[in-house]
């Protein structure tokens, strides 16, 4: 089970696997028992404090209308400019760098420099304090960036420590590196779903966390899984309604559904469960990692309800 | 946006008149009998390269000599076209595998899976005007560092790729997949991204010049911008900022040659031969995604094939009545113990009904859903729209992707079988 004991929690996985619902069911779940919580968001657009009917936060530390949570949308630039600032201090120094389109090209270009100043961003907020010295969040937790472009990002500070070797952004790059790589304050929890192509790519991902990385795992979190529609002792008696529904003429008291169609749409979601199962079985044997299933959800639209059933399994 | 215009390509602002191309909704067999390049886009994991291979295969049965450039494959997926290893060469798919099937082969089947890192290495060979300065960026140590990790590469790699398999005549038709992507229209951008990161004109004018300067680079580069870069220096580290410097002003020679390959491939794109299919889910977020690319791609200039729907919950019509005030399962119960003597005294009927009763609900209700999706996107656009079913197992072998085929050419092929039939 995910327990909320390091302050830093970090949600990563491919491409619309249900980081965000984790991050977010996580979130929910900490908040309910009074933990402090500031969930970050990152990539191209921010989706969760709309679900929570809040405009974008947008580099503001956003409060969701839901007690001890709130958000912030870590954006590259602006967490390069509070980088320059904090470095140059004084404002005319630090005013040419923050405006001249050069430096915006570099961010840009510079391998790693945009994702090197988000992640400092974070590292300035798991250490922000109250005015009475206590940390300001207890938990905070990361919605990463899909796999491919997530590894990117946190290989950043051992991208921009070797090239700088000395300087401030190196001293930055090292506390960075340090946050992401300690047992005491960091875990990482990978998501996917059941399926041969992400199961694929979570084993890849977890031994480049593991051997290149160093973010101390957490859990794999096989989310939507399909429930077994039937129990094995049912087999008789449902092998007996196949015969029946192919052979004998049923008096159907309940409409113009057939039985036929029925069984199809229950077979199918048996394919998918049994797939399921044997995706996992595939990941359990390799990953050597402890694994937590969350259950398909089956609601039609998906709404903030759906995401608080995901976290009811988490609970 | 203002990448493109940065480029030269018109404002594509108000061009509504374009849509005129796509709406002749040539089917998806004719697109595949005429073109010479289909471009396979959509969203993660929506099956862009399953539905790639599988439309390869079905070019090249009916007769057309095909290679489909693949993007990470499943490794199973790869192993049945025969691709074993990440070669970045096509390999021909061995015809027998066919035969083994009682599959048709008239033409011939080529695959390749794309090598990011390799195909940048030989793409810098290749613009590099000389060997020395080929070298000069192979050797630089941030070039190594993001040759494959800088988001955008594997895109921009996937079209050098298609500039350099186009050069000649090799192929009748060209299949080409893309990489997973936040929009689907991020493929096309990633040329002019990726050399407007390399090549933006500030940097230009200053490690352009700085790379002209030649070893006093540092120098000019001072007295040129002299304040905000000393105080970039202060903010990153001089050795930091001197290795970008040198990063930069390596690839100053191969600009216009990577200008002018991602030119031709561009024309290309929009040339009469190409076409672009959209895969996608009945999702609503692949579904929004989908739309939006509907509402961009004209301003990009390229012509729309269609779309595929893959994945699909599918389910015949039919309603259960409100009725009696007996619950569903219940009636179903009573009906069929009445009809089917076998069940009669059946105590496990009671909860098998119970649970098939509940999962036809759930997958009633994603059919439902599914079905509202894709009625909404047939009446947003005029050409084709092609629904896959959810398949029960991953689709990773010739007999899958055949099977596949026979959803995305149900029509022509119930015609074939009906000419062969009469
Ligand atoms: N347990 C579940 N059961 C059913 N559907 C789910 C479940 N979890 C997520 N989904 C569906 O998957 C969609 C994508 O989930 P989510 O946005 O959390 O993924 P993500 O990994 O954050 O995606 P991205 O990579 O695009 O940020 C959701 O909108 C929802 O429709
Ligand atoms: N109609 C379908 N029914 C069931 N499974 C499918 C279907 N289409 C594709 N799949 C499976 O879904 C997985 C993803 O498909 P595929 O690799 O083609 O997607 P993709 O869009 O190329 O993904 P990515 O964006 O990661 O490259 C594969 O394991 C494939 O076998
Ligand atoms: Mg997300
Ligand atoms: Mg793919």
């Amino acid at each position: 089970m995910i327990r909320f004991d390091r302050r830093l929690l970090i949600v990563s996985g491919k491409g619309g696997v249900g980081k965000s619902t984790l991050v977010t069911a996580l979130g929910l779940l900490a908040a309910e028992r009074g933990i402090e919580t500031l969930i970050c968001e990152m990539g191209e657009n921010e989706k969760i404090a709309p679900q929570f009917g809040r405009r974008a936060s947008s580099y503001c530390e956003t409060p969701l209308g839901v007690p001890h949570l709130s958000s912030i949308y870590l954006d590259p630039q602006e967490s390069f400019n509070d980088y320059v600032r904090s470095t140059l201090k004084f404002e005319t120094l630090w005013r040419p760098v923050v405006e001249s389109s050069l430096i915006k090209a570099f961010i840009q270009a510079g391998p790693g420099f945009k994702e090197l100043m988000t992640l400092n961003k974070l590292v300035e907020l798991e250490r922000a304090v109250k005015p009475n010295g206590t940390p300001k969040y207890d938990l905070i937790l990361l919605d990463a960036p899909a796999t491919g472009h997530g590894l990117t990002l946190f290989r950043s500070p051992m991208l921009v420590m070797r090239g700088a070797k000395a300087g401030p952004i190196f001293q930055k790059a090292r506390l960075i590196a340090e946050l992401l790589q300690d047992e005491q304050r960091t875990r990482m929890h990978i998501v996917t779903l059941a399926e041969e192509m992400p199961v694929s790519e979570t084993l890849d991902m977890v031994s480049a966390i593991r051997f290149d990385v160093h973010i101390p795992l957490g859990d794999i979190v096989v989310n939507a899984v399909v429930p077994a529609t039937f129990a094995p002792e049912q087999a008789e008696v449902l092998a007996g309604l196949r015969r029946a529904a192919q052979t004998v003429a049923i008096d159907q008291g309940w409409g113009d559904v057939r039985l036929l169609d029925m069984l199809a749409a229950a077979d199918q979601l048996e394919g998918r469960s049994r797939l399921n199962a044997e995706h996992i079985a595939r990941l359990k044997a390799k990953a050597n990692i402890d694994t937590v299933t969350l259950p398909f959800i089956f609601d039609v639209p998906w709404t903030l309800a759906s995401v608080r059933k995901v976290g009811g399994h988490l609970a | 946006m203002n990448t493109l215009s940065k480029l030269g390509i018109k404002s594509p602002v108000g061009l509504t008149g374009r849509t005129g191309r796509g709406s002749k909704a040539t089917d998806l067999a004719t697109l595949l009998a005429t073109k010479r390049l289909i471009v396979v886009c959509g969203s993660g994991g929506v099956g862009k390269t399953t539905t790639s291979a599988a439309m390869a295969i079905a070019a090249a049965q009916a007769g057309r000599k095909v290679l489909v450039l693949t993007i990470d494959p499943a490794r199973r997926l790869a192993a049945s076209l025969g691709l074993s290893e990440l070669d970045n060469d096509p390999r021909r798919v061995d015809p027998a595998l066919f035969q083994a099937r009682d599959l048709p082969m008239k033409g011939e089947l080529w695959a390749m899976m794309l090598d990011t890192k390799r195909s940048f290495d030989d793409a810098v060979r290749r613009h590099a005007p000389r060997p020395e300065v080929a070298q000069r960026v192979l050797d630089n140590t941030i070039y190594q560092q993001i040759s494959d990790a800088l988001s955008g590469t594997q895109e921009y790699m996937a079209m050098e790729q298609l500039s350099e398999l186009t050069r000649d005549n090799t192929y009748d038709l060209l299949v080409v997949d893309t990489p997973p992507t936040q929009h689907a229209l991020d493929f096309l951008d990633s040329p002019d991204r990726m050399i407007g990161v390399l090549d933006s004109g500030v940097l230009k004018k200053v490690f352009g010049g700085a790379a002209k300067a030649g070893k006093s680079y540092f120098g000019w580069l001072r007295r040129s911008t002299k304040v905000v870069a000393s105080l970039f220096e202060r903010v990153t580290g001089g050795e930091f900022f001197t290795d970008m410097v040198e990063f930069f002003s390596a690839f100053d020679e191969l600009y216009e040659a990577m200008r002018n390959s991602s030119k031709r491939v561009k024309a290309l794109l929009k040339g009469k031969d190409a076409a672009f299919i959209l895969v996608t889910s009945p999702q609503p977020s692949h579904m929004q995604e989908a739309n939006y690319f509907l509402s961009r791609i004209d301003s990009y200039g390229v012509s729309l094939g269609g779309f595929i729907v893959n994945r699909v919950h599918s389910l015949a019509d039919g309603t259960i009545p409100a009725g009696d005030a007996a619950p569903v399962p219940d009636r179903m119960v009573r009906s069929l113990r009445a009809s089917v003597p076998a069940l009669q005294a059946n105590q496990q009927l009671e909860p098998l009904m119970q649970s098939l009763y509940s999962a036809w609900q759930r997958y009633a209700a994603m059919a439902q859903q599914d079905a509202t999706q894709i009625a909404q996107l047939e009446a947003r656009t005029r050409v084709w729209v092609k629904q896959v079913p959810y398949f029960e197992a991953d689709i990773h072998d010739l007999s899958g992707l055949d099977k596949l085929n026979g959803y995305l050419f149900s029509d022509s092929r119930s015609a074939a079988t009906e000419r062969a039939g009469s």
